[in-house]
């Protein structure tokens, strides 16, 4: 593993930021460059275009709009210790929350795109089209473009932020990308297919392929990749380990599961902290291995 | 709650043999009686907690990020009354301790993130706590 790390790494030394399970799969197109299409709906070529290393891209881009904190890597904080995923119906009703429903319509195609966002693109969208051209592999800097007709709105769940970003270094100069950000996890998005995949499954690409393939994960250490893929795997447990609060108190609530919960002063912890909280202390159980006695 | 105590009290005195590790082990508080154990990153604690019952024995386990852990709880199993039966038994031996609140104190050998805590009260009436140690600033900054 490490040994092929090590070749392509050689091969383009700027894609080091990588998760390695992202980087381990060769890309054909990878040397002309990435690009963005958020309007790609087809199963080939916008494969190509989203697995194109964060790194690549993070160094040509300016953002128009102020650069948020939100870390483009950061994976999906709900915990994986309830084991199923946050469902998408979740998702919308938070999304409700959030804001009125700007696109009525579109509101109730959403909620049937979660339950089964592939078909329901693939309705909305009957002619997959154009992307084909990408995917001969012409390096015609025009076929990068992102495409000018697509309108997020039409199919973006409410609430969501839409920034156009120029990157303004690189052979891609001066191609615009368009992101999506989740307005409750801040999660970014580079692609339709990226959002629905979210909304579908609840976890982000990065993170269900670090799942897939925990090896990848687990053997490299000592690499130069096993640094980034743990720091990407401790943010998505949306956990601040350096604010140690001076005092919990766990309280035993219901006894017959041997249920706690911890409070903070005499407030009680929010459900979705707590799950951080877990999630974290699984993370630290697996990752230290045992509990020496 | 000195070991003591409990072997100075006429009450305490005979009546009663041990042997095997009970008899090696030292008469001392019946509850509260400690382990504690550390590994790379986190800490083990396992406490004693005879004569609770598990639904309404209000355990809280109150954790700082000095690393000081303070158990308070209420006993309720009570000296010469049984549920079930309408005669009273005058105790003669009585070292399990007395029904009533209590509360055990004591320090972890180093700070914690109270936050990472799994406690959990096991069915033989040992409370087994895991606490992790708070991470070092360097990796804690990851942004």
């Amino acid at each position: 593993m490490s040994n092929f790390l090590n070749l392509s790494d050689s091969h383009r030394p700027e894609h080091t930021g990588t998760d390695p399970a992202i980087e381990s799969r060769e890309d054909p197109l990878l040397d002309f460059g990435s690009f963005i299409d958020p309007d790609v709906i087809s199963d080939g070529p916008e494969a190509v275009v989203d697995h194109a290393p964060d790194g690549d891209q993070q160094g040509q881009e300016t953002s128009t709009n102020r650069e948020s904190n939100i870390d483009p890597k950061s994976p999906e904080p709900r915990t994986p210790l309830h084991g199923a995923p946050v469902t998408g119906d979740q998702d919308l009703d938070r999304n409700q929350k959030t804001s009125e429903p700007l696109h009525p319509p579109q509101s109730t195609s959403n909620t049937a795109a979660m339950t089964d966002s592939v078909n329901v693109e693939k309705r909305r969208n009957p002619a997959p089209a154009k992307p084909t051209a990408t995917v001969a592999g012409t390096p015609d800097s025009g076929a990068r473009r992102v495409k000018p007709g697509a309108d997020p709105a039409s199919w973006l769940p409410q609430g969501w932020r839409v920034e156009d970003r120029m990157r303004n270094s690189g052979a891609t100069a001066g191609t615009v990308d368009k992101y999506y950000f989740d307005p409750v996890s801040g999660f970014k998005f580079r692609s339709k297919k990226e959002v629905f995949e979210f909304l579908e499954t609840g976890t982000t690409r990065k993170k269900r392929k670090a799942m897939e393939n925990p090896d990848a994960d687990m053997n490299t250490s000592g690499g130069s990749g096993k640094r980034k893929s743990k720091k990407s795997d401790s943010k998505a447990l949306n956990f601040d380990y350096s604010n140690v609060p001076e005092k919990v108190e766990w309280v035993l609530t219901d006894s017959l599961q041997d249920s706690w919960s911890p409070c903070i002063g005499d407030v009680k912890v929010s459900e979705p902290s707590k799950r951080d909280w877990m999630a974290a202390f699984t993370f630290q159980s697996t990752k230290s291995g045992r509990t020496k006695i | 709650m000195e070991a003591q105590n409990y072997s100075d009290h006429p009450q305490l005195k005979p009546i009663q043999i041990l042997s095997g590790t009970a008899k090696e082990g030292s008469i001392g508080p019946q509850i509260g009686l400690t382990d504690i154990g550390e590994s790379e990153d986190a800490y083990l604690f396992r406490v004693a907690l005879p004569g609770l019952k598990k639904n309404e024995c209000q355990v809280k386990c109150n954790i700082q990020r000095d690393g000081k852990v303070q158990i308070k709880g209420l006993i309720t199993t009570t000296g010469g009354v049984l549920e079930n039966s309408s005669s009273i038994f005058q105790m003669r031996l009585n070292q399990l301790c007395p029904p009533g609140p209590f509360t055990i104190t004591f320090y972890l050998p180093g700070p914690v993130d109270p936050r990472l805590c799994s406690p959990k009260f096991r069915g033989d009436g040992i409370l087994e706590v895991v606490v992790f140690k708070p991470r070092t600033p360097n990796i804690s900054q990851q942004v």
